[in-house]
């Protein structure tokens, strides 16, 4: 019992320190999610207003199109394919960052998120410069006697080149802070008990640096699932992502009740991702312990 | 043992931060000029970008300044959706008075009853308006008239496109830039019906089929960051685009050239409405009328190049010439599309655009 009071009193502190975020999502996320839900259950109108009958046509139409699955299969190949790339590109500089005194381990965690000073915006549009049929690479290309155009605008590669580099830093600051467990001492302990290297990066360091993995990928591949701007420039217009369809259903077609639709699903691709995200931790952490 | 720094710590935080947030929307209402009775206040919420600068320019600001008591806000929104929707939700405590928004979403607004009806006694210039200038129901007239044009870029060496057809040219391989999923893309299909003399109210397959062969050949359906842009610098050589926004565009960059087609152009004409409980509606009925009146619509077109609505606009031959006008300018001969026919079938076309055209 007198457990039961100290925990609730500890309980207690932190709590009061939710409040302010916890009103601000409730008024900025819960309440408009809550008005999207709906949204996706009425009969859509031609000027987009929602205050028909309900129906549960719109999830049928959305579930039951090959189109849209098509649509959900780009977004979730598009999202792996961005997170595996980062994670693997941002590894090194995670570990070099842990593994680094504290001076140099502060200049190298600004250089590394530096780019997100950046606009997403601006950093696309670059490289719509570097990969455009007239760009830096194709030109360079023909230059070497390529005689063809690459299409890296209007097709999945452009948008995964662009996305990698521009939520690289999302990559390196999740690593970074999930690499706690690494020690340059572990590393050392195996060396001398005669591992080489190699053996020593993926008996230890591998192992311990999993946590910082699923992190980085978990973080990754939420934030490219609705990704919208650079699929829709990067994409050309050619390849359909959730957020791009979310979009022209919003304000093209003006159905507004199939665009919150998909947003819900996208939403369910979210929670899907995250159940896997946490199961994969949870073995990983268990395995930690084991070892 | 919790310190009294500990004890109010996060209340005080949680307070100022709600003050805050609060202060945040109270500085928002001053900032509106609530509370001051002295002055009429017209809110007219409408198209963003070029248009909304012109808009303020030539018919705002001169209608101010021969009326000094009325202050007039043009709020833009994205797209005449969100300005109904905008509308929509502040239905029973109205913000709006007057709504610029395309003719194919004012049919839909209108049976939701979101603008009122009107006439010439309370609105005088709705009797000089041009041709189907007017509503036949008495909602919103016509604010302007604009058309669907080709655009190429003159220092490529190409011969100027002459047809709606030649989007799908083979001499112009990887060099057609089309924003097709849009209002541009029902245009092109409407264009591309009357050019072959098909009925596009009965069906627009042959118009699918023909885009769905020429999309083999467009580099991009999404040009960055716009068609006339691409067109311009030379990343594409051929396309689509707005006239009056092509036009205004190409006075700065000659090397876009800009071709009403010998088929005709094809009318995009948004409307100005009168929103229902407008809080200002008897100002709002007067700037109307001077905005859809000789003076501001003489302005929009000598300097903007839309085409005039009113019949009274005093202009030369050769500045009706280039206007988009359907009556003395480009759009002479060209289509005027049953907008509220296309408004109930927008979602079945862009949706075989996506799928049969740029997906395929």
């Amino acid at each position: 019992m007198g457990n039961l009071i100290v925990n609730l009193q500890l309980l207690r502190k932190p709590a009061w320190l939710m409040v302010p975020a916890a009103i601000l999502l409730a008024f900025a996320f819960l309440l408009p999610l809550l008005s999207v839900a709906q949204m996706a259950f009425r009969e859509p109108s031609t000027i987009g207003i929602t205050d028909g009958p309900y129906t549960v046509e719109n999830l049928t139409q959305a579930v039951s199109d090959p189109f849209y699955w098509g649509v959900i299969r780009n977004t979730a190949v598009l999202a792996l394919c961005v997170a595996v790339a980062t994670t693997i590109l941002a590894y090194p500089v995670a570990l070099l960052i842990t593994l680094s005194n504290p001076r140099i381990r502060n200049i190298l965690l600004i250089l590394s998120v530096s780019p997100m000073l950046m606009s997403s915006v601006a950093q696309t549009f670059g490289w719509v410069v570097i990969l455009g049929p007239r760009g830096v690479v194709n030109t360079a290309l023909s230059y070497f006697g390529v005689d063809h155009t690459i299409a890296f605008i209007g097709s999945m590669s452009g948008i995964v080149i662009a996305l990698t580099e521009i939520f690289l830093p999302y990559a390196v600051l999740a690593m970074s802070s999930g690499f706690g467990r690494i020690s340059p001492g572990l590393v050392a302990a195996a060396r001398t008990l005669g591992a080489n290297p190699v053996i020593a990066f993926f008996r230890v360091t591998l192992p311990l640096s999993m946590p910082g993995v699923l992190l980085s990928l978990f973080l990754v591949f939420v934030i490219s699932i609705s990704a919208y701007v650079t699929p829709q420039v990067m994409g050309g217009g050619r390849v359909f992502v959730l957020a791009t369809q979310i979009y022209s259903h919003a304000t093209i077609t003006l159905n507004w009740p199939l665009a919150a639709t998909l947003a819900l699903l996208l939403l369910a691709m979210f929670g899907l991702f995250t159940a896997l995200s946490v199961a994969a931790r949870r073995r990983f952490s268990r395995r930690g312990v084991t070892q | 043992m919790k310190t009294t720094r500990q004890k109010y710590l996060a209340p005080t935080a949680t307070a100022i931060l709600a003050l805050g947030l609060v202060s945040c929307g109270n500085g928002d209402e001053e900032a509106n000029g609530e509370g001051t009775n002295d002055e009429v206040e017209i809110t007219v919420v409408g198209f963003p970008g070029l248009f909304a600068q012109q808009f303020e320019e030539l018919v705002i600001e001169p209608y101010v300044e021969e009326n000094p008591d009325v202050t007039i806000h043009y709020e833009e929104q994205s797209n005449s959706a969100d300005s109904v929707g905008q509308i929509a939700a502040s239905t029973g405590n109205q913000a709006y008075d007057l709504a610029i928004i395309d003719k194919a979403t004012q049919g839909g607004a209108n049976e939701q009853g979101l603008f009122q009806q009107i006439d010439s006694e309370q609105v005088p210039n709705i009797d000089n308006l041009i041709e189907d200038g007017a509503n036949a129901e008495g909602y919103g007239p016509l604010i302007y008239v604009d058309s669907l044009t080709l655009l190429y870029n003159t220092e490529s060496g190409i011969e100027p496109p002459t047809s709606w057809g030649d989007v799908g040219d083979s001499r112009y391989e990887n060099e057609v830039v089309l924003n097709i999923a849009n209002a541009m893309g029902l245009s092109l299909i409407v264009g591309l019906a009357e050019q072959e003399g098909n009925d596009y109210t009965e069906s627009i397959d042959e118009e699918i089929e023909f885009l769905s062969e020429a999309a083999d050949q467009v580099q991009s359906f999404s040009p960055n960051p716009d068609v006339y842009t691409a067109v311009a610098s030379g990343s594409a050589e051929l396309g689509i685009g707005w006239y009056a926004r092509a036009i205004d565009f190409a006075e700065e960059n000659p090397s876009l050239g800009v071709v009403v087609p010998e088929d005709g152009g094809v009318a995009l004409t948004p409307t100005i409405n009168l929103v229902e409980a407008a809080p200002e509606e008897e100002a709002a009925l007067d700037f109307l009328n001077y905005a859809i009146g000789p003076e501001a619509q003489a302005a929009l077109a000598r300097e903007g190049y839309y085409g005039p609505v009113s019949s009274e606009v005093d202009m030369s031959d050769e500045e009706l010439t280039i206007s988009a006008s359907p009556d003395g300018g480009i759009l002479t001969g060209g289509t005027i599309p049953d907008w509220d026919y296309i408004a109930g079938v927008t979602s079945e076309w862009i949706e075989r655009i996506e799928r049969e055209v740029i997906a395929q």
